[in-house]
């Protein structure tokens, strides 16, 4: 059944505008996480990198 | 919670970081052959291992999956475990993946040195060696996802979401490429042809410089820049887009290698769109990196990690504005098949991922061996023997593109091309190509003393082979009882995240791949095209094993320099039988698809290409072709001919039924024809010789496409 709805898709030059349209609403989403976030736990996350649980050695 | 001990493995991270330094040496030592073969091809030494087409794949592939692989590997074994809190899930599964990487690079060496490749870019792999990659592949995630699931720390810090990507898409990128049909053990025909087989490639080997070489690179970026610079990312919700946009957007640009090709134009423009798209997270990933560095960039006078970071992030800025610009067709029409393709390639691979793998080599080898670097001078000097390399090697090709294109398309005032013999564009660039060695020479240069300085690095310190750590276990908590968002709930379930992950990332694989299989339209049957005779068969797969599709293409583009030239453009259903597609991605010769077109533009007897084959050189003194002398002194081995023509029939081949019980008497028959006919010309060679069925490959091809007169008329729809 997929294979003849794709077979008989008209309007294939329209998947610019289809994908184009797709990535901005996934990107709108994105962004109003990443703006949703508490100040506090971004910062928490950003230090991760720091927190290894070991006394780390001296820089180069 | 109670505190828990446990050790963080380092001995794995010493193999990875060790075998980084040994491929990369081999992989550039490798380049810089070919580069000099550029200059002087007697460099092959009149030996089949050492010719452009054998040993491109073996630098291409020892470059991005040995160095830059095992590079990966060092900084994601040794920033996981911390970021997790947890030792790798399993020590026999990181020896698993050590060993078998190792064991992938070797096989790939030696098969590509043999002429045993699929004549796929960046995934010449024949298909037991796909099996180990899927296999040794799935290794790694499993033991990264592993280590995740046993952290102690409650969200997934950002780097990981990209190793996750990683791990996930080249898995489906891969065995999707791979899927291919045995003929033997060295030998396999892919599932896909011609314009399809195009598609399915470049989105892969697209998607391969998307996320093998980029999206786990700015994994290491987000730890090791922070780590370097001693101060968190400049913003980590910045990261959080940058990583969801980047991955949803980059499986979607592989089309834009195939602009102005058969692929249906609706294709092509999806690749253009998302490719230009593309540059707003890479830019944003670049601009997080060095803004990282606010207040700090009194220090990257002085530590040459810092210094090594900040130019392969500039890299990074500059390969993914360049890209998207290489992807629109206006720049597309010049630039594509010439070297600027190979400068902008090097801006990312030296740049971006050379110099992010030494910085993390130089931030870290000191610290598993609880020591300081030997010499920070010499890394200094590194660094820029390093940055000038890069800067000598780019600048060359860059201007010998601009000759390139310039000379490829000029007219004469009377309308004729004022360059029609091929040759003397390459002439042209050979001062360019020497510069271009230069540039990669003084980069080994820095690699090789680099190497030197960690060497020392290593003697001075011990192996902290375990490294102690202590943290508490991670308390179970509701999530619904928190009332965090859908995404907040993803970051700490690495599984869910990962199948997010790869949902984002099929949605655009999905909609450019499926409909180009199964709506009709998309490839139009030229019906005078015919299936390969099996002598022509034969041909071909040499034609394949020699490799070369990596200085010839077979794509002729609908521009009037290029038919003017060549002939006929490139129509999509002149490949329906082409398993694998050989249109290649560089011109250092010729296209060579209407080659067999009788009095065609291309066109030579079979005794000219013999004496090509034979001696390039003598035929005319500029030629940068390897000699092939082998063709001509070894048998062709038709005791395969018959399993050939079989799997053909599998995969669709209109061969008929029974033909492959007497597909060798016609193999023969056309065989004996050619070595006829060369004899008329006064030269001597058995009917059973490989050249003559790379003869009679050459001699096919266009053939059918001007059969068909008037290519508009002969169209038909399946």
């Amino acid at each position: 059944m997929l294979r003849d709805l794709f077979q008989s898709m008209k309007g294939v030059e329209h998947y610019g505008l289809i994908s184009t349209l797709i990535f901005v609403l996934f990107f709108s989403g994105v962004v109003l996480h990443a703006l949703s976030i508490r100040k506090k736990d971004v910062e928490n996350f950003s230090h991760m990198p720091f927190d290894d649980s070991t006394k780390d050695s001296d820089d180069v | 919670m109670e505190n828990q001990k446990f050790y963080y493995d380092n001995k794995i991270v010493r193999s990875f970081a060790y075998a980084t330094l040994f491929w990369g040496v081999i992989g550039m030592v490798v380049g810089l052959l070919l580069a000099l073969q550029f200059i002087w091809p007697q460099l092959t030494f009149g030996l089949p291992y050492l010719t452009f087409g054998r040993i491109r794949p073996i630098h291409t592939n020892a470059v991005i999956f040995a160095f830059v692989g095992n590079g990966m590997f060092t900084g994601v074994y040794y920033s996981l475990q911390r970021l997790c809190k947890a030792r790798m899930w399993s020590d026999l599964l990181s020896k698993i993946n050590f060993w078998g990487w190792q064991l992938i690079i070797v096989a790939a060496a030696l098969t590509f040195a043999f002429g045993i490749t699929t004549g796929k870019e960046y995934a010449e792999l024949e298909w037991p060696i796909d099996i180990l990659v899927a296999l040794i592949w799935v290794a790694f995630g499993a033991n990264m996802i592993g280590t995740i699931i046993k952290r102690r720390t409650r969200h997934i810090y950002v780097a990981i979401w990209f190793y996750l990507a990683t791990f996930v898409t080249v898995a489906v990128l891969h065995i999707t490429n791979s899927m291919e049909i045995p003929v033997s053990f060295f030998k396999s025909y892919p599932v896909y042809a011609g314009v399809q087989d195009a598609l399915v490639q470049w989105w892969y080997g697209h998607n391969a410089v998307a996320f093998f070489l980029t999206t786990p690179f700015l994994g290491l970026m987000y730890y090791y820049l922070p780590k370097a610079a001693n101060r968190p990312i400049y913003s980590y919700r910045l990261s959080i887009v940058h990583f969801w946009a980047l991955i949803f957007l980059y499986i979607w640009a592989g089309p834009h290698h195939l602009i102005y090709s058969a692929l249906p134009n609706w294709a092509q423009s999806l690749g253009v769109v998302f490719s230009v798209m593309l540059i707003a997270p890479s830019w944003g990933g670049m601009v997080n990196g060095l803004l990282t560095l606010r207040g700090a960039w009194d220090r990257v006078r002085e530590d040459p990690v810092l210094k090594f970071m900040v130019v392969a992030v500039t890299a990074y800025g500059m390969s993914t504005f360049e890209g998207p610009m290489m992807s629109t067709k206006t720049v597309n029409a010049i630039s594509h098949f010439t070297d600027w393709t190979v400068g902008h390639a090097h801006i990312g691979a030296l740049g971006w991922n050379g110099f992010l793998t030494f910085a993390v080599l130089y931030w870290l080898l000191p610290r598993i061996f609880q020591t300081k670097l030997y010499s920070v001078k010499m890394a200094n000097v590194h660094f820029w023997i390093g940055t000038l390399g890069i800067i000598f090697y780019a600048v060359p090709l860059y201007w010998g593109a601009i000759t390139q294109f310039s000379m490829w398309k000029e007219f004469t005032a009377d309308g004729f091309l004022k360059y029609p013999n091929f040759l003397e564009t390459v002439t042209q660039l050979k001062p360019m190509y020497a510069a271009r060695a230069v540039g990669g020479a003084l980069y080994i240069s820095g690699v090789v003393l680099g190497l030197y300085n960690l060497i020392l690095t290593v003697k001075s310190g011990t192996l902290l082979a375990e490294e102690a750590a202590s943290a508490p276990a991670l308390e179970k908590i509701k999530s619904t009882a928190t009332g965090e968002g859908f995404h907040r709930i993803l970051e700490r379930r690495p599984v869910q995240f990962t199948l997010f992950a790869l949902i984002a990332i099929l949605i655009g694989g999905l909609i450019e791949i499926v409909p180009m299989y199964l709506i009709k339209t998309n490839i139009p049957t030229i019906a005078s095209v015919k299936p390969y005779t099996p002598l022509e068969l034969q041909g071909r797969d040499i034609y394949v094993r020699e490799g070369c599709y990596t200085c010839h293409s077979q794509q002729v583009r609908p521009f009037r320099s290029e038919t003017e030239r060549y002939g006929e453009y490139a129509k999509a259903g002149e490949y329906v039988y082409d398993h694998p597609f050989q249109w290649g991605s560089k011109r250092n010769g010729p296209d060579l698809s209407r080659e067999g077109v009788v009095n065609g533009k291309m066109y030579k007897p079979n005794s000219w290409h013999y004496n090509h084959l034979l001696n390039p050189q003598k035929l005319n003194e500029q030629s940068i072709m390897p000699v092939y002398k082998w063709l001509i002194s070894d048998d062709l081995d038709i005791s395969n001919t018959a399993k050939k023509i079989r799997v053909m029939q599998f995969l669709g081949v209109p061969y008929p039924e029974g033909y492959d019980k007497i597909a060798n008497d016609d193999l023969m028959k056309q065989a004996n024809e050619i070595a006829a006919d060369l004899k008329s010309q006064g030269i001597q060679v058995e009917p059973g010789k490989e050249i003559i069925a790379v003869i009679a490959y050459l001699q096919r091809l266009g053939r059918d496409v001007h059969a068909a007169g008037s290519p508009t008329a002969a169209v038909t729809s399946k």
